[in-house]
């Protein structure tokens, strides 16, 4: 016997092997790390730092997409940790390893690399999420979203140099103009003199 | 050329008779196009079934069902034999098929407009170019309403030749 994890992700089920997950947490018990330290995409969860990977971004299109997760999945693969953001959590079922069979083999690329199995449910089909895959597709993401991060820093000390060359430029045309304004003045007074 | 499509010299000869779908593409200087199937590939036309989608998978691969037991893809022929799609608002037919060892099978989404026919006895190997990758393909026929395309299933379900 197998157990696994339903999941709803969007408006679909899928399978999650229990065997590596270490635990499961509302939304609200994610903690965003310090927003100043270089890897602000880390969140803290059970007094550790983890990256989030919201699976509804990858899974979903954006026209059904849910606006948030509600559900947070703390998994370990091979000492590394990533917390999933799932819709909800259905339940977990126990299944004859038979009831597990692979992705038909016309599905190729993607689609197999994430679902290389599914779960024959009593009444439904489980595509069953290949926790490899998660792994890097969440680091892939984290890598994304502090790279987006680090830009955005870049660009806002830009724009705050930016913001002081104009300041200074304004300054100097402004010292510029008195002067000006001063040496006509300057000239009336050496005629009169 | 002239190629025998079917010879069965047997006394049930007369009776058999094969599948043969409309392809929901556009009819080219060739006619309309065909898929046609030997009755033992065709074990099923379904009134309807629950497909699960797969994500990531492109448009002609709409996703998974269960049928006899087993895990099968739902795929529309067109889209894998890489034929221009033809929008057709009419609802699909859900037509279960199997390779030819039976190892294998399939729930076509198909046009409504499938029909039994007694398969013609000499048809004439077509000429024309399709675009279809020749390992997808058995082979195309000229036939009296059109083109005949004999999908090579095996190679079609095995992902080897994928589009």
């Amino acid at each position: 016997m197998k157990e696994i994890m339903v999941v709803r992700v969007g408006v679909h089920p899928f399978g999650l092997d229990l065997i590596h997950i270490r635990g499961v947490y509302r939304s609200g018990d994610l903690q965003p790390a310090d927003s100043k330290a270089v890897d602000a995409s880390a969140y803290h969860l059970e007094g550790r730092k983890v990256d989030l990977f919201d699976l509804s971004r990858a899974l979903v299109p954006d026209r059904a997409r849910p606006d948030s997760f509600r559900r947070v999945i703390l998994m370990d693969i091979r000492g590394r940790s990533v917390a999933l953001g799932v819709n909800q959590i259905e339940r977990v079922l126990n299944v004859e390893p038979d009831h597990i069979v692979p992705l038909p083999p016309v599905f190729t690329g993607k689609s197999r690399r994430w679902f290389p199995g599914v779960v024959m449910g009593a009444d439904r089909l489980i595509p069953l999420l290949d926790p490899d895959t998660l792994m890097k597709a969440g680091a892939a993401e984290a890598e994304l979203v502090r790279r987006l991060q680090l830009q955005v820093r870049a660009d806002k000390m830009a724009e705050q140099m930016l913001d002081g060359i104009r300041r200074g430029v304004a300054a100097a045309m402004e010292r510029e103009i008195d002067r000006l304004k001063r040496t006509p003045a300057a000239t009336e007074s050496e005629k009169a003199g | 050329m002239t190629t025998t499509l079917f010879r069965s010299p047997g006394k049930d000869a007369a009776v058999r008779q094969v599948l043969v779908i409309p392809a929901r593409t556009p009819a080219g200087s060739w006619g309309k196009v065909f898929f046609m199937f030997v009755l033992r590939q065709v074990t099923e036309i379904l009134r309807e079934t629950a497909v699960r989608p797969v994500p990531f998978a492109p448009p002609h691969l709409p996703g998974i069902a269960r049928w006899q037991g087993r895990v099968v893809p739902v795929l529309s022929l067109e889209g894998c034999l890489n034929l221009a799609p033809n929008e057709d608002p009419r609802p699909d037919r859900l037509v279960a098929v199997r390779t030819r060892n039976a190892r294998v099978g399939a729930i076509l989404k198909s046009d409504p407009g499938l029909r039994l026919i007694r398969p013609p006895t000499e048809a004439r190997t077509a000429d024309g170019d399709l675009g279809i990758p020749p390992p997808l393909i058995r082979g195309i026929y000229e036939w009296t309403e059109g083109l005949l395309i004999v999908p090579h299933l095996e190679n079609i379900l095995s992902g080897k030749y994928a589009i």
